[in-house]
């Protein structure tokens, strides 16, 4: 399974999320984290019609989009769910 | 004979003293602004003086609306050499008051009282001659002395207060207020990103020293836009807020800014907490921008280039947080403050609107790592900084003497 974080540098949310997410996907090996930058990964982000609102964090299960969540989130909710993801593999 | 004289010339005198003394009319020149709060008290409190003191003659001069008074008015204040602006303004005899408190009132009742200085008729003299006091001006004469029962009206006014002890609100209210204004500015999303940004691109010089430089350079250029702003505005407001259309139009503005600080928080916190996206061509730009000088191989031509980034990009963002500003300036200039009071309050507005901004940047530098605050502090000053505008606006429109700390 395939997790993309779409952030930008100059996003507080964004960084709030990208030190939570440092916390917790040492706990799930089995999921492939992927960043992506608005800035520097303009050509990819464009192809992922994300909105107005960062953080944008796209899972993907056999390469097809199954989630996507937009903005902050707590530890909670984004162990919940990579904890339902974990029972679908 | 000769003794029976002398009775009846001290009879005579006896009888004639007190009837002399209720002829000695005392005039009292108050100059007043139709609408001003603090006048209209001052009108009340001297209309209960004229009914104890029946020697007191009061003479009303309205300033706002009447050019001729207010012509008379400075040449008053400048025969006192008084720079401060603002009324009420009380003259009697050598005595002058600005403003208008209860202990104000008490001064110039000691006056009535004890005949201090009434030994010239200052605006009676200007009336008869505005050049009057153009080469010998009065003011050495005037008492400046505080009665003796101030101190104890001082001390009701006094409020403990847990760890800082016994404060006077009249005196800390301004400051307060600035710094909590301010630091509810600081968190305005509108320029925080710009600084994040300028921050990653630092976190990628070699030169440490040269990080910290420019880095503070771009706050510190920050904070002396803000300055001047604040201060241009202060010199406009203290000359304008006498006319009360402006007033209301500000109070307008205020009302409007807080509603739709108030309609974000609420769209935001129905939409969920995260960064608003910023527009492509702005973020490349700024991208660029910062690019140029992180890569500047001359010190002084990036230094250069960041005091120019931050005072574009301050002049742009002050667009979206002018309101506060604005608005504490408003308040600033209604009270009527010495320079160095004025400087210290906007100093202290600026020092908290920085808070924020420091914290993130220490933080970076030291650790070399970017942190951020989260959405939600932003979406909170939305939240505070709507709900000061529109208590501040519905104070300037209705009540505008309780923010008139100072009196």
């Amino acid at each position: 399974m395939k997790i993309e974080r779409i952030s930008a540098v100059w996003c507080p949310s964004c960084l709030l999320m990208r030190s939570l997410w440092e916390k917790i996907e040492k706990d799930y090996p089995e999921f492939t984290f992927i960043d992506y930058d608005v800035d520097f990964d303009e050509e990819i982000v464009e192809t992922r019609s994300i909105g107005k609102i960062l953080p944008v964090c796209i899972f993907y299960k056999d390469g097809k989009e199954i989630n996507r969540i937009v903005g902050e989130k707590k530890e909670k909710e984004l162990r919940d769910l990579l904890e339902e993801y974990r029972r679908m593999l | 004979m000769k003794k029976g004289i002398k009775i009846l010339c001290f009879l005579f005198l006896f009888l004639w003293i007190p009837f002399v003394k209720a002829e000695e009319k005392i005039d009292l020149y108050l100059f007043y602004g139709d609408g001003c709060p603090h006048c209209a008290s001052e009108k009340e409190f001297l209309s209960t003086l004229e009914t104890k003191y029946e020697e007191l003659e009061i003479h009303l001069y309205e300033v706002w609306y009447d050019e001729e008074n207010q012509n008379l008015l400075d040449t008053v204040k400048d025969a006192f050499q008084v720079t401060e602006g603002g009324v009420p303004f009380t003259v009697i005899g050598k005595n002058y008051f600005i403003g208008y408190n209860e202990n104000i009132g008490y001064q110039i009742e000691n006056v009535l009282k004890n005949r201090e200085n009434l030994d010239e008729n200052v605006v009676q003299n200007i009336l008869n001659d505005p050049n009057h006091y153009q080469t010998a001006p009065p003011q050495e004469e005037i008492p400046t002395e505080t009665p003796t029962e101030t101190p104890s009206k001082e001390k009701e006014d006094l409020v403990k207060v847990p760890i800082l002890g016994e404060i006077n609100p009249k005196t800390v209210s301004l400051p307060l207020l600035g710094a909590i204004i301010g630091f509810v500015d600081g968190f305005n999303p509108c320029a925080m990103w710009i600084l994040l940004l300028l921050i990653s691109m630092l976190l990628g010089m070699k030169n440490r020293k040269r990080m910290w430089i420019l880095g503070f350079t771009f706050l510190g250029t920050s904070a002396l836009v803000y300055l001047l702003f604040m201060v241009s505005w202060l010199q406009v407001a203290m000359k304008i807020q006498q006319i009360m259309i402006v007033r209301n139009i500000i109070a307008l503005v205020a009302l409007l800014a807080g509603g739709i600080n108030l309609i974000k928080f609420y769209k935001e916190k129905k939409n969920g907490e995260g960064c608003d996206l910023v527009d492509k061509k702005k973020r490349k730009k700024m991208i660029q921008k910062i690019k140029k000088f992180t890569t500047e191989k001359s010190f002084f031509l990036a230094m250069i280039g960041i005091i120019t980034l931050a005072v574009s990009v301050n002049l742009v963002e002050l667009a979206c947080s002018a309101g506060l500003p604005l608005l504490y300036t408003q308040v600033l200039a209604m009270n009527d403050l010495s320079t160095a009071s004025y400087a210290f309050n906007i100093f202290l507005y600026i020092l908290f609107f920085l808070l924020d901004d420091v914290i993130v940047f220490t933080i970076a530098m030291t650790s070399l790592k970017m942190t951020g605050f989260s959405k939600k502090y932003g979406n909170l000053s939305h939240l505070i900084g709507g709900i000061i505008m529109v208590i501040l606006g519905l104070l300037l429109l209705f009540k505008p003497e309780l923010i008139m700390f100072n009196f």
